[in-house]
């Protein structure tokens, strides 16, 4: 009963933990301009994240290692400050976005304007990190995400047309616009396939004791949690398509994407917007905040839990602190939310091959997966999805200049 | 010594490469859009504003919202007006297109103002207004050269 219990909370936990500023901002920008024909990367990022969470949860379970952990020791350490140093950088650009999404909402709400938000926005959220636990951390602000349902629900109530929400899934060249279609399909792997997602994964699966026993529960949650929480970012592409593109809406500033909702449910869709942007990018705020720390702590040899009070981790928690109150200070310094939040995903994309392709070593490495290491399947999976994050490096650069704007 | 002399030059030259690229990178993000490009972020504005004076109006809404965006909007159209290239335009686009934009401008303007004074009447108006000038600024951009 309990085991059941604990897959519905991970999956549950994941549904409402998926989305944030840039899923959200990409989706739409996505549906705004292109219809359901970008469906098909969310498909590709979905199905990345779930292939990258399941590897790294396995790792955890079985090694008793964070990716962070193992990557340290399998390559040493002149090898590990390269996606330590970009891990951090990327995380930290993202981080700002994500308090820059919670202060929009926030602005939205008010009319006080985004930067005055910023700092009581980290504060808040190193508040959360200083005094709660891991669980509190992760479970309650994800359960509170499951306000993005919204999402599905609009899409259920425009009738969308099924087939072409298929055909959308099939990979097709644009009619318009190459660039920019291009440029929108990596920004959408990048915001699916955020390294610090299955970072924070595996390193909270160490923080609740996970073992062999627990592979199951990991499998069943990567799958399921990772496949719901797909369908809702589908959910706002779908719903940006048959809202924003026939009225010939595109979304240049953030606040646009709060009209997404209005047609379909009125003015609670707008509170609904607002809340679904506050939440996701809060609960987004405090775990890449916690990735960051876990990343440095890891990388360092430091003592690490969110579980342990912060004057028995002092370093862990000066960490998170230092992180989250300077991504707060860049948004107040009033950074373009939107910008900000492009170019980090674009980052995030091109910086994927760093821990995707060492995770190809780590999971075939009998020493720390034994058993349990990787077949064919996982092997082929994980090699494909490796040569994609390398054509995304490399097109990074020339799509953000050409497609960007 | 002549092998440690070229290693460090091999190393300097990568540092160069990746400083370059990071440059280039950076130097893209504030990068200057096309005529038609700027013409449909206008054209996307237009539609703004009537979605905007539409759901202000049924209340869907909160009044700071709509007055923040239409002003955020104002500021973008009035940097594409003066940003926008007009020797790239055809000759009878040239005059056209800031006319457009500054109606666009003004009608932002008198939205708010509708807003602000909770006008509903005057906010339908503003919606078919900004309908009309939406199917203005697509047909200026198919003149400058967009899809």
């Amino acid at each position: 009963m309990k085991r059941l219990l604990d897959l519905t909370l991970g999956i549950v936990t994941s549904i409402g933990g998926f989305l944030e500023a840039g899923s959200i901002i990409t989706a739409v920008q996505g549906g705004a301009q292109f219809g359901y024909q970008l469906l098909w990367a969310v498909a590709v990022g979905t199905l990345g994240l779930m292939l990258l969470v399941e590897q790294s949860g396995r790792l955890a379970a079985v090694s008793g290692r964070t990716v962070g952990d193992a990557l340290r020791e399998r390559f040493g350490i002149n090898f590990f400050v390269i996606p330590l140093v970009i891990g951090l950088l990327v995380s930290f650009l993202v981080l700002a976005s994500e308090i820059g999404g919670v202060a929009l909402a926030l602005q939205m709400a008010t009319g006080i304007g985004f930067q005055w938000w910023a700092m009581p926005v980290a504060f808040a959220g190193w508040f959360l990190l200083w005094k709660g636990t891991f669980g509190v951390v992760e479970k309650g602000s994800s359960l509170l995400g499951l306000v993005t349902i919204a999402f599905i629900v609009a899409a259920l109530k425009l009738h969308p047309d099924w087939g072409r929400v298929g055909a959308g899934l099939i990979p097709t060249l644009p009619a318009h616009d190459g660039p920019r279609y291009w440029y929108i399909a990596v920004s959408i792997l990048g915001a699916s396939i955020s390294p610090y997602l299955y970072m924070f994964y595996s390193s909270g699966a160490v923080e609740d004791g996970w073992g062999v026993s627990d592979l199951p529960t990991n499998r069943a949650t990567a799958v399921l949690g990772m496949s719901f929480g797909g369908v809702l970012s589908a959910a706002v592409l779908i719903v940006a398509a048959l809202v924003f593109l026939p009225r010939g809406i595109q979304v240049d500033r953030y606040e646009q994407s709060a009209l997404l909702l209005t047609p379909v449910l009125g003015h609670p869709g707008f509170v609904l917007f607002l809340a679904s942007l506050g939440i996701a990018c809060f609960g987004a705020t405090v775990e890449i905040t916690l990735s960051m720390a876990y990343l440095l702590a890891q990388g360092l040899g430091w003592d690490w839990s969110e579980n342990a009070k912060p004057r028995d981790n002092t370093r862990f928690s000066l960490a998170y602190t230092v992180a989250i109150l300077l991504a707060g200070a860049v948004m107040a310094a009033g950074v373009d939310p939107l910008r900000l939040t492009s170019f980090s995903m674009m980052l995030t994309a091109a910086s994927l091959p760093v821990t995707v392709i060492p995770m190809l070593v780590l999971m075939n490495d009998e020493a720390l997966v034994g058993e349990h290491r990787n077949r064919w399947f996982g092997n082929v999976a994980l090699g494909a999805l490796s040569v994609l994050a390398t054509a995304v490096l490399l097109s990074a650069v020339p799509l953000q200049i050409i497609g960007g704007g | 010594m002549p092998t440690h002399t070229a290693a460090v030059r091999q190393k300097d030259r990568g540092r160069r490469t990746w400083l370059f690229w990071v440059t280039v990178w950076l130097a893209a993000g504030c990068g200057s859009k096309t005529p038609p490009k700027q013409l449909e972020s206008a054209e996307s504005w237009a539609a703004t504003t009537r979605e905007l004076a539409i759901q202000r109006r049924v209340g869907s809404v909160g009044r700071a919202y709509t007055e923040d965006m239409l002003e955020a909007g104002r500021r973008d159209v009035r940097e594409i007006a003066t940003a926008i290239d007009l020797s790239k335009l055809p000759p009878d686009a040239r005059a056209a297109v800031p006319l457009a934009l500054a109606r666009l401008d003004t009608l932002m303007r008198q939205t708010a103002e509708s807003v602000r004074r909770g006008d509903v009447v005057a906010l339908g108006l503003d919606a078919a207004a900004a309908d009309a000038l939406g199917d203005t600024l697509r047909a200026l951009r198919t003149k400058a050269g967009g899809e």
